[in-house]
C-alpha cells in the first residue's frame, strides 16, 4: 500500500508531463486486456454449459453494458443463479 | 488532474462504499471495478475516465494485490486519509467474512448446497470480470490504436502466458514512442 500511495503522489506531481502521460496511456490501454483475458480464462472452466453462459451474460449486461448498481443486481442474480444450479445438476 | 477534488468526499462515504463492495467482491477486486468506476466517475465525478484508467493501470503495474485500486480511488477522492479509510474498508469486512466462510465451507465440503453455491457463483464472477474489462476498455481507449493494444494484451496474456508486467511495459514503451 505504501508503494501505491507513493506512486499516487508521483502521478499527481508528474502525471501531466507529456512523456509520462504517453507511457501511462500505453499502460492504461494494455491493463484492460489483462482483465478481459482473466475473464475468458475463467469462462473456460465451465465451457458451454448453457446455464453458466446465461448467468455470466446477465451479469455482464447488467453491470458492464447497463452499468446498474452492483448490490441490487447481485441481490437478484446470486439467489437465482444458485437456485438454478441447485435444480439442474 | 493535479489537485484533489474540490469538495473532498467524506470519509464515512468512502468507508460505506468500499466496506459494502468488500462484502460482494466474491471473485476478487476485479469483480467490483465497474461499481468503483460508476461511483468515482459517473455518480461522484471524483475523476475523469482517463484518470480512472491511469490509476488502475498503475496498480496493475505496481507490486501488490489489485484491491489496492481502492487505495488509489480513496486517495483521489479525499487525500491521505481517504486512501487509508478506503483500504481498511476494502480489507476489513471481507477478511473477517472469509475467515468465517472458510470454516463453514470446510464443514460442508461434500454437501449438495455447497456445490450449488459454487456452480451458481462462478458464472456471475466471470460476467463481472468481463464487465470490468469492458468498463476499463471504454475508460482507457480513445481510438483504434489503443483498442488494438487492449486486444493484443488480452491475446498475449491468454496464449503466451508471459508475466503481465512485460505486457504492460511493452505498451508503456509504445506509448512513450508516440505510437499510440
Amino acid at each position: 500500500m505504501a508503494i501505491v500511495l507513493a506512486l499516487a503522489v508521483l502521478y499527481q506531481r508528474f502525471g501531466q508531463i507529456p512523456a509520462v502521460d504517453r507511457v501511462l496511456n500505453g499502460i492504461s490501454a494494455a491493463a484492460p486486456g489483462l482483465v478481459l483475458a482473466m475473464g475468458l480464462q475463467m469462462a473456460r472452466l465451465f465451457g458451454r454449459v448453457p446455464r453458466a453462459v446465461l448467468f455470466a451474460a446477465l451479469a455482464f449486461v447488467a453491470i458492464g453494458l447497463l452499468q446498474w448498481p452492483i448490490i441490487p443486481v447481485l441481490a437478484v442474480l446470486v439467489p437465482v443463479s444458485v437456485a438454478a444450479a441447485w435444480v439442474r445438476r | 488532474m493535479g489537485a484533489q477534488v474540490k469538495e473532498p468526499v467524506s470519509l464515512l462515504q468512502l468507508a460505506l462504499l468500499f466496506g459494502s463492495l468488500s462484502l460482494v467482491a466474491v471473485g476478487g477486486a476485479n469483480t467490483v471495478v465497474p461499481e468503483m468506476h460508476r461511483q468515482a466517475v459517473e455518480v461522484g465525478g471524483w475523476m475523469s475516465n482517463a484518470e480512472f484508467a491511469n490509476l488502475y493501470a498503475i496498480v496493475r503495474a505496481a507490486p501488490g494485490p489489485n484491491m489496492l485500486i481502492a487505495t488509489m480511488i480513496g486517495w483521489r477522492a479525499s487525500g491521505f486519509w481517504g486512501a487509508i479509510v478506503a483500504t481498511a474498508a476494502m480489507c476489513g469486512p471481507s477478511c473477517l467474512l472469509t475467515y468465517g466462510v472458510i470454516r463453514v465451507w470446510e464443514r460442508y465440503r461434500h454437501t449438495r448446497w455447497r456445490a450449488a453455491m459454487e456452480a451458481g457463483l462462478a458464472p456471475l464472477t466471470v460476467g463481472l470480470v468481463l464487465a470490468s474489462g469492458y468498463i476499463l476498455t471504454r475508460a482507457a481507449d480513445h481510438d483504434w490504436r489503443t483498442l488494438a493494444v487492449t486486444a493484443v494484451s488480452a491475446f498475449f496474456s491468454l496464449r503466451a502466458r508471459i508475466n503481465p508486467v512485460w505486457v504492460l511495459a511493452g505498451a508503456g514503451a509504445l506509448g512513450l514512442a508516440g505510437i499510440i
